[in-house]
């Protein structure tokens, strides 16, 4: 049986799946835009439990 | 067992291990020309003259092994190999220049120390670190992108190609998958990531730096550590004051937003450079980071606020908030002295600590630990299994999950994760009584938290690892630190390789 439970295999290679007509840097830019904005929203999370713990107690 | 022994590695496994020590031997002395560049030009001339005499043996070194010729593609079991064997054969090419600078009194205190850098842990074993020369620092430093971009390099030559992500301890299947892709695409997607990642941390970072106060170079030279350091989730800092030396929130969160981005899947990185986000929420790897992240904040705000550490809302941000979030993503850094982590933290901060150094980063990061999709597998696998008592015998229970496409979720896959957590609690298991054993100083739960730091390559320390340890706690470490990177299956696969090349020179033919 095949690693996806016997519904056959899909070919997938992450590191060729690159988006064709799209310059690099702005592949890039968006790469680092959206994770940055991810971690700056878990960090806020973090944040915002700090201020209502120190209210709190 | 006739038929077994002809199933050791061939001729041609060893000459391709051989010949990829031999690159690697060679690209470590390259780069030691750097810092001794540096060192020269900052007039350190004994730094610099250890990181030539380091550069020289790594090239030496290199000469015989670089006779054989590495294949442009390699085998599933070549490439694991010699992942497994490069860590120690790096970390002692490495240690060369940190033992000739004086620091270390020993070679072990080196090799260890080294061990820390290349496998991103960041463990500090440095004696009279604030006072160390800029170039032997700057190179203890370059371990750590050095060792992320090894890390990122298996992740993309091996584990994409076998059973996802989910562990290296499951073997591809026959066929395609065992033969690696062309390693120049794995190098320059790896080293990409990181260089990229590393400038614009740097970049960032500068201006904030300059503002606070510090000298031109100086600035430079923390805003290129820390970028390196934090993304690279290692957690070495210029000073032995860790993150805290600087006093600015605004570099913490700088730290924090590279240290996340260093714990991301290198996929997940990919998919959201090609812009493939739609399903980012839906990810595995990405639920249960974001839940297991959330909790082990607030069980270390809730630890901080009982224990009466800290109170107040810049306290609990800067020293609480922080901590958790490098000791998730196994960075390590810290704006609190380890002593106060020990003493002055109460229990239930310091055992999320734990938890979160357990779990560590995305499967397929820089980070260590179990990973957070081998978590969520083991999850749902329970979840499947308790479902599967509940409902009829006659009920077909499929549990699902998505990590870049949508996979069935397989007996073979929670196997794979228990395995490594296994190994995992067997090795912080092992790694506490020996370091209980044969010292005096710290307990039981000081010593779970340093074998935890060591195994999931985070580096926090409140006893045991430092200058001061024993050589039996400081071997100890260096192995837990080894085979934490690779994830013991890639470790143990190279020892046993070894084992099998020395009594038949050479192999078959």
């Amino acid at each position: 049986m095949s690693s996806d439970g016997g519904m056959g295999r899909v070919p997938h290679d992450p590191l060729r799946s690159r988006p064709a007509g799209v310059p690099l840097w702005r592949q890039a830019a968006t790469g680092i835009g959206l994770v940055t904005l991810g971690a700056l929203a878990a960090v806020a999370v973090g944040l915002a439990m700090a201020a209502v713990m120190s209210w709190l107690f | 067992m006739a038929v077994l022994s002809h199933l050791g590695p061939t001729r041609v496994d060893s000459a391709a291990i051989v010949a990829g020590l031999g690159v690697l031997c060679r690209a470590l002395g390259v780069a030691m020309l750097v810092p001794a560049a540096v060192g020269f030009a900052l007039g350190e001339t004994d730094a610099g003259a250890a990181m030539l005499l380091g550069a020289a043996v790594a090239h030496i070194l290199a000469s015989p092994l670089s006779r054989e010729r590495l294949p442009a593609r390699l085998t599933w079991s070549q490439a694991f190999t010699l992942a497994g064997m490069a860590w120690f054969v790096g970390s002692l090419v490495s240690a060369v220049p940190l033992l000739l600078s004086g620091h270390y009194s020993s070679v072990l205190q080196a090799l260890v120390e080294s061990m820390a850098g290349l496998t991103t842990t960041g463990a500090v074993f440095v004696e009279d670190l604030d006072h160390m020369p800029v170039a032997i620092n700057l190179w203890r430093h370059a371990l750590h992108p050095l060792g992320a971009v090894g890390a990122l390099l298996v992740v993309a030559t091996i584990r994409l190609r076998g059973e996802t992500l989910v562990a290296t301890s499951t073997v591809a299947e026959a066929g395609e998958h065992r033969i690696l892709p062309r390693r120049g695409r794995s190098l320059r997607a790896a080293g990409g990531l990181v260089l990229v990642w590393s400038a614009l941390g740097t970049l960032v970072l500068l201006p904030i730096l300059l503002a606070l106060g510090l000298p031109p170079g100086r600035a430079v030279l923390h805003a290129v550590t820390l970028a390196t350091s934090a993304f690279s989730t290692g957690g070495f800092t210029l000073t032995s004051a860790s993150a805290g030396a600087l006093h600015s929130a605004t570099v913490q969160l700088v730290l924090l937003v590279l240290m996340i981005a260093g714990a991301t899947s290198m996929m997940l990185h990919r998919a959201l450079w090609a812009r493939r986000h739609h399903d980012l929420l839906r990810e595995l790897d990405v639920r249960v980071l974001a839940a297991t992240g959330f909790g082990v904040v607030l069980v270390t705000l809730v630890g901080l606020v009982r224990s009466g550490a800290h109170t107040g809302f810049e306290e609990l941000a800067r020293q609480g908030v922080f901590t958790a979030i490098a000791a998730h993503t196994t960075t390590g850094m810290t704006a609190t002295p380890g002593q106060l982590l020990a003493t002055g933290w109460g229990d239930l901060a310091p055992a999320a600590l734990v938890v979160a150094m357990g779990i560590g980063g995305m499967g397929g990061s820089i980070a260590g630990g179990v990973g957070s999709l081998r978590v969520g597998l083991i999850v749902k696998g329970v979840v499947r299994d308790v479902r599967r008592l509940l409902l009829p015998e006659s009920a077909l229970v499929v549990e699902t999950y998505q990590q870049a496409r949508r996979h069935v979720l397989t007996d073979q896959h929670v196997r794979a994760a228990a395995t490594i957590l296994l190994l995992m609690l067997a090795s912080v298991f092992a790694g506490s009584v020996a370091a209980l054993a044969t010292s005096s100083e710290g307990d039981l739960p000081e010593a779970l938290f340093a074998a935890t730091s060591a195994v999931s390559t985070t580096g926090l320390s409140v006893a045991f690892v430092g200058p001061e340890s024993g050589w039996v706690t400081m071997s100890t470490t260096g192995l837990l630190m080894w085979f934490g990177r690779l994830e013991f299956l890639a470790v143990l696969a190279s020892i046993g390789m070894v084992a099998r090349i020395i009594p038949g020179v050479g192999g078959r033919g």
